[in-house]
C-alpha cells in the first residue's frame, strides 16, 4: 500500500514536471502576448511603449530562463503572479476552486442518484417499454448541448415561473448546512443550495445518461453470473440479490468512472460557469487565456492536472478496498 | 512648428481639443434613436443634483474588473468602475469638456512642458487621510516607477515627475509638451489614491482601493460582485451622490444578463458590449426599461495591405471599397444599429472631415468589376482576411465575405482572439484586417494611419501621409489643423487605403424608477449624477 503511495506520486511528480514543460512552451509558441492585449485596445501607446512595458514585464526572457525561474518558484509553492492583476495566482485559485469544487460535487450527486436506480431498473426490465423511457432520456442526453438546457431552464425556472435564481454563486451551500443545523432555520441552506439547482442539473443531465447506460449494461453482465444463479437457487430475497450480489460488483467500473468525471468537473465546465456567472476556475482559465496572463494559465493547468492525479490515485487506493482482487495483485 | 512655442492658452485649447465631441450634427442617421438619445440627455441633472434620493443601482455588465489598483489594470471596466471610486485632477464632461475635478483649476507654464493645479480645499480620502499636493506627487511616483511595471503608465505621456509645491498646489513636469494630457488626467488611471491604504494592503491594494471619489469601495468577492456605497464626505470636491449605493455583478452570458435585468435581479446594463444588440428592440419594447444609446467614438474598417500584391495597386482597393454595401452590412451584421462610415475619423470625433461622404465610393458592384478587370485580376481572385472573434466582428466578416464574392472575389476569413489578431496582423501576412478602435482625438490617425504607428496595418510607404500626421499633432489652431485632417481623410478615402465600414452605438439601459441617467461619450453612465425614484 506505501509503495504503491509512493511510487505513484514519483511519477505524479515526473508527470506535473512534463505538464509545466508543455504549457510553458505552448503559450510562448502562440503569437500575442500581454502587451499585444493591452495595446490593441488603447491606441494612444506607442511602438516604444510597448516595448518599455514587455521589458519591464520580464517578458523579453527567454523561454528556458523563464522556465527555469518559474520551477524554482513553483517548488516553494509561489505560482507566480498575475501580470494583469497583480496578486498571487495562488490566492486567485483559492477564490476560485471552490465554487468549482462544490459544484461538481452536487452535479455529481445529482447524476449518480439518478442514474443508479436507473440503471439497475432499466437493466432488470430489459427491452420493456421502461428500457426504452431509459435508452430515449440516455440518447436525449448526450445529444443536447449543456447550455442550451441552461438557457431554456433559466428562460422557464427564472424568468417565467421565477422559482430559481437565473445565476451566480451565493456562497457554499455545503458550509451552510452547519449553520442551517445551529440555527434550525432550512433557508439559510436554501439561499445557498438554490443556485447549484439550475448549474448542477445543466451539467449532470448528460452524466445521468451516460452513467445510467453504463450501470445497466454492467448490471445486464453481473446478471448472467454463476453466483447470481446460486444465490436465486438457495432462495435469497430478490432485493438481497441486486442490492448485494449484482449491484456491488457492478459498480466497480462506476468508481472509476466518477474518478474520472470528477476530475473533468472540477478542471471547470467553461461554459456552464459562462452561463451561469459561475465564478469557477474554468471562467478563470479562459478569461486568462484571452488577455495572456501566462502565470494563471499555467498554475490552472497545473492545480488541474494535480487534482486528476490526485483523484486517479484515490481511485486505485478505493480498489483495494472494494475489490479483493485488485488487492492480492 | 513646435507645440512648445504656443502660448500657454493655445495649447491649453489644442489640449482641451483632444476630448471635445463633435455634436451630433451628422445626416440625421437614426432618426427615432437621435431623437431619443437627444430626449434622454435632456434629462437635467442640474436642479435636481442637490437633493439626494437613497436606493441602491445594481449594474450587470458583461466584464468583470482585473484589479482596481489604477497602475497595474488598462481594461475599461477597470477603468469605469476606479471613476467612481477615485477622483481624478479633472473630469470629462458629458460632451467632452474638460472640468474641474479634484483641482479647481491649472495653467500650463515653462514652454508648455509643465502642468500646475490648484487642487480644493479639504479633500479626504476615503480613509480620512488628506488627499493633497503630497497625496498626490507620491501616486504619480509609484505609477512611474520602473518597479511598478505600470501597464497605465503610457496614459501619463511624457511625464516626469509631479512635485507637491504646497499642500494645495502640485506641479506636473512633463519632458515634452503632452497635447493628449486630459485623456488620461481625467480618468481614474491617473487619480490619487491613500497612501496609508496602499502601505496596509500591499499588493492587495487592488482589491481593497481607497480614493477620494464619489464612491467608497466596501466589499468584492467572487459570488457577490462589488458594492460601493455614497461617500459622504465628497462635498469639499462636489455634491454627494444622490443614490445610498452601487451593486455591481458580472454576468458574461447576454441572455443571463438580459434575464436578470428582466427578472429585477438588477437595475441598470451598461459599459462596453453590456447590452448585446440583439436585445435592443426587445428591451426598447418594454415599459418597465428606459434605453440611452449614443453614437460610440469606435471605428470598424476594412484596411488593405498595400506591401501584398494586388493592393497595392490602388484599382483593386477601388474595386473592394465598391463592392461593399453598408447598408447591408450593417443590417445583417448589427440588427440595423450602427452608422455607416465614410472616413478613417469617426464622425463623433472632433475633426471628421464631412466632405468625405461625397468622396466615398459607394455600392456600385458593376464598377467593381470593371475596375478589377483593368487591374487584371477579375479571374480566380483569392483573399485572405484576419479579423478578432467577437461575435459582431465576425459576423461583419462573414458579410464582406458574402458581398464581395458577388464581385467574383473569394475570401478566406480567419478569425483570432485579440492577443494573437494584435501580434500576427502585426506582421503583415494577411490581404486585409477589420480595424478596429476606440478613441477620442482626431490624432487617431497616427497610431492606425503612420508607418510607426502601434496599429497601422495598412503598409504603405506614403511619406506624404507621414508628414500630415505629424503635422496635425503640433498644429495648434483648430481651422488650420482642420485643413490638413481634412487633406489625410481624402486621401485615404479616394485612394482607398481602407474601407470605413461603420461606427457603432454605445447602448445603456436603466429600469424606470432610475432617474437622470445620461451617456457619456465613452458609453458609461455617471453614477454619481442620478438618483432613484422612490
Amino acid at each position: 500500500m506505501l509503495r504503491l503511495v509512493v511510487s505513484r506520486l514519483l511519477y505524479a511528480a515526473v508527470i506535473l514536471l512534463g505538464v509545466i514543460l508543455v504549457v510553458a512552451s505552448l503559450v510562448k509558441l502562440v503569437p500575442g502576448d500581454p502587451v499585444d492585449v493591452i495595446a490593441a485596445g488603447n491606441p494612444g501607446m506607442s511602438v516604444q511603449d510597448m516595448d518599455v512595458l514587455r521589458e519591464k514585464m520580464g517578458l523579453t526572457r527567454s523561454v528556458p530562463e523563464q522556465f527555469v525561474a518559474y520551477l524554482g518558484n513553483a517548488v516553494q509553492g509561489d505560482l507566480g503572479t498575475s501580470i494583469r492583476q497583480g496578486v498571487p495566482v495562488t490566492s486567485l485559485i483559492a477564490d476560485r476552486l471552490p465554487a468549482t469544487g462544490e459544484l461538481a460535487f452536487w452535479t455529481l450527486l445529482l447524476a449518480f442518484v439518478i442514474a443508479i436506480p436507473l440503471g439497475i431498473v432499466t437493466a432488470l426490465k430489459r427491452d420493456s417499454w421502461i428500457d426504452y423511457a431509459g435508452t430515449f432520456v440516455a440518447v436525449l442526453g448526450v445529444s443536447m448541448p449543456g447550455f442550451l438546457l441552461a438557457v431554456l431552464m433559466i428562460l422557464w425556472f427564472s424568468i417565467e415561473l421565477r422559482w430559481l435564481p437565473a445565476s451566480g454563486y451565493r456562497g457554499s451551500a455545503l458550509a451552510s448546512i452547519g449553520r442551517a443545523v445551529a440555527e434550525r432555520d432550512i433557508g439559510i441552506f436554501w439561499n445557498a443550495f438554490r443556485y447549484f439547482i439550475l448549474p448542477s442539473i445543466s451539467l449532470a443531465f448528460v452524466l445521468v445518461a451516460v452513467n445510467a447506460r453504463l450501470i445497466r449494461s454492467a448490471m445486464l453482465e453481473v446478471l448472467q453470473q454463476d453466483y447470481i444463479t446460486f444465490a436465486t437457487a438457495k432462495g435469497a430475497p430478490r432485493l438481497t440479490i441486486i442490492l448485494r450480489h449484482a449491484l456491488r460488483n457492478a459498480l466497480l467500473p462506476i468508481v472509476t468512472l466518477a474518478g474520472l468525471q470528477m476530475g473533468a468537473l472540477l478542471s471547470g465546465t467553461v461554459v456552464i460557469e459562462t452561463v451561469f456567472a459561475w465564478p469557477g476556475i474554468g471562467r478563470l482559465a479562459v478569461d486568462s487565456i484571452h488577455v495572456r496572463d501566462y502565470p494563471i494559465i499555467q498554475a490552472v493547468v497545473l492545480v488541474s492536472a494535480a487534482l486528476f492525479i490526485s483523484l486517479n490515485l484515490i481511485v486505485d487506493i478505493l480498489y483495494r478496498f472494494i475489490d479483493p482482487r485488485v488487492r492480492n495483485d | 512648428m513646435s507645440l512648445r512655442t504656443l502660448t500657454s492658452e493655445q495649447f491649453d485649447a489644442l489640449a482641451r481639443s483632444y476630448l471635445k465631441q463633435a455634436t451630433l450634427s451628422r445626416r440625421g442617421f437614426l432618426g427615432g434613436a437621435a431623437a431619443l438619445t437627444a430626449a434622454a440627455m435632456l434629462g437635467m441633472p442640474g436642479k435636481a443634483l442637490a437633493q439626494k434620493t437613497g436606493g441602491t443601482l445594481r449594474v450587470g455588465r458583461s466584464e468583470e474588473p482585473d484589479t482596481l489598483d489604477p497602475h497595474k489594470t488598462t481594461l475599461s471596466v477597470s477603468s469605469a468602475t476606479m471613476d467612481m471610486i477615485y477622483e481624478p485632477l479633472a473630469r470629462a464632461g458629458y460632451d467632452g469638456e474638460v472640468l474641474p475635478g479634484l483641482a479647481e483649476s491649472w495653467a500650463f507654464s515653462n514652454e508648455n512642458k509643465t502642468l500646475t493645479f490648484k487642487l480644493k480645499p479639504g479633500v479626504k480620502f476615503h480613509d480620512g487621510t488628506p488627499c493633497d499636493a503630497e497625496a498626490v506627487a507620491w501616486t504619480v511616483a509609484r505609477h512611474l516607477a520602473p518597479e511598478a511595471a505600470s501597464p497605465s503608465a503610457f496614459f501619463l505621456g511624457p511625464l516626469e515627475r509631479a512635485e507637491a509645491v504646497d499642500p494645495l498646489t502640485v506641479a506636473y513636469h512633463f519632458k515634452e509638451p503632452f497635447v493628449a494630457v486630459w485623456v488620461g488626467l481625467t480618468l481614474g488611471y491617473s487619480a490619487p489614491i491613500s497612501r496609508a491604504a496602499v502601505e496596509a494592503a500591499g499588493d492587495q491594494f487592488g482589491r481593497k482601493p481607497v480614493g477620494a471619489g464619489p464612491f467608497k469601495f466596501v466589499s468584492w468577492s467572487t459570488d457577490r460582485g462589488m458594492r460601493l456605497e455614497r461617500n459622504d464626505d465628497y462635498a469639499p470636491v462636489a455634491a454627494p451622490a444622490r443614490i445610498d449605493a452601487v451593486e455591481l455583478s458580472h454576468y458574461p452570458e447576454d441572455s443571463t444578463r438580459i434575464a436578470a435585468f428582466e427578472t429585477g435581479e438588477i437595475n441598470a446594463i451598461y459599459g462596453g458590449s453590456s447590452v448585446p444588440l440583439d436585445s435592443v428592440r426587445r428591451l426598447r419594447g418594454n415599459p418597465d426599461a428606459i434605453m440611452l444609446e449614443r453614437p460610440a467614438q469606435m471605428m470598424r474598417a476594412l484596411v488593405f495591405n498595400q506591401k501584398r500584391p494586388p493592393f497595392d495597386n490602388p484599382k483593386v482597393r477601388q474595386a473592394f471599397a465598391h463592392a461593399i454595401d453598408q447598408k447591408r452590412l450593417i443590417a445583417f451584421a448589427l440588427d440595423g444599429f450602427a452608422v455607416p462610415a465614410t472616413s478613417p475619423i469617426a464622425s463623433s470625433i472632433a475633426g471628421y472631415s464631412a466632405k468625405t461622404a461625397e468622396l466615398s465610393y459607394g455600392y456600385d458592384p458593376e464598377k467593381a468589376k470593371a475596375l478589377l478587370a483593368e487591374a487584371g485580376v477579375d479571374k480566380g481572385l483569392k483573399v485572405k482576411l484576419v479579423a478578432n472573434d467577437t461575435p459582431v466582428i465576425r459576423r461583419t466578416a462573414e458579410v464582406v465575405q458574402a458581398q464581395l464574392r458577388e464581385i467574383g472575389v473569394e475570401i478566406t476569413i480567419e478569425t483570432l482572439p485579440i492577443a494573437q489578431w494584435a501580434a500576427i496582423t502585426a506582421q503583415g501576412g494577411q490581404d486585409m484586417v477589420i480595424s478596429t478602435y476606440s478613441y477620442t482625438d482626431a490624432d487617431i490617425v497616427y497610431p492606425v494611419l503612420h508607418t510607426k504607428g502601434a496599429l497601422n496595418r495598412a503598409f504603405h510607404e506614403n511619406a506624404e501621409l507621414d508628414g500630415m500626421i505629424a503635422e496635425q499633432r503640433v498644429t495648434s489652431d483648430p481651422a488650420a489643423r482642420q485643413v490638413i485632417l481634412d487633406k489625410i481623410q481624402a486621401k485615404v478615402v479616394t485612394e482607398a487605403y481602407w474601407k470605413p465600414l461603420f461606427e457603432p452605438l454605445n447602448f445603456a439601459v436603466v429600469a424606470k424608477d432610475v432617474v437622470d441617467a445620461r451617456m457619456n461619450p465613452a458609453g458609461e453612465l455617471r453614477i454619481d449624477h442620478l438618483g432613484m425614484a422612490s
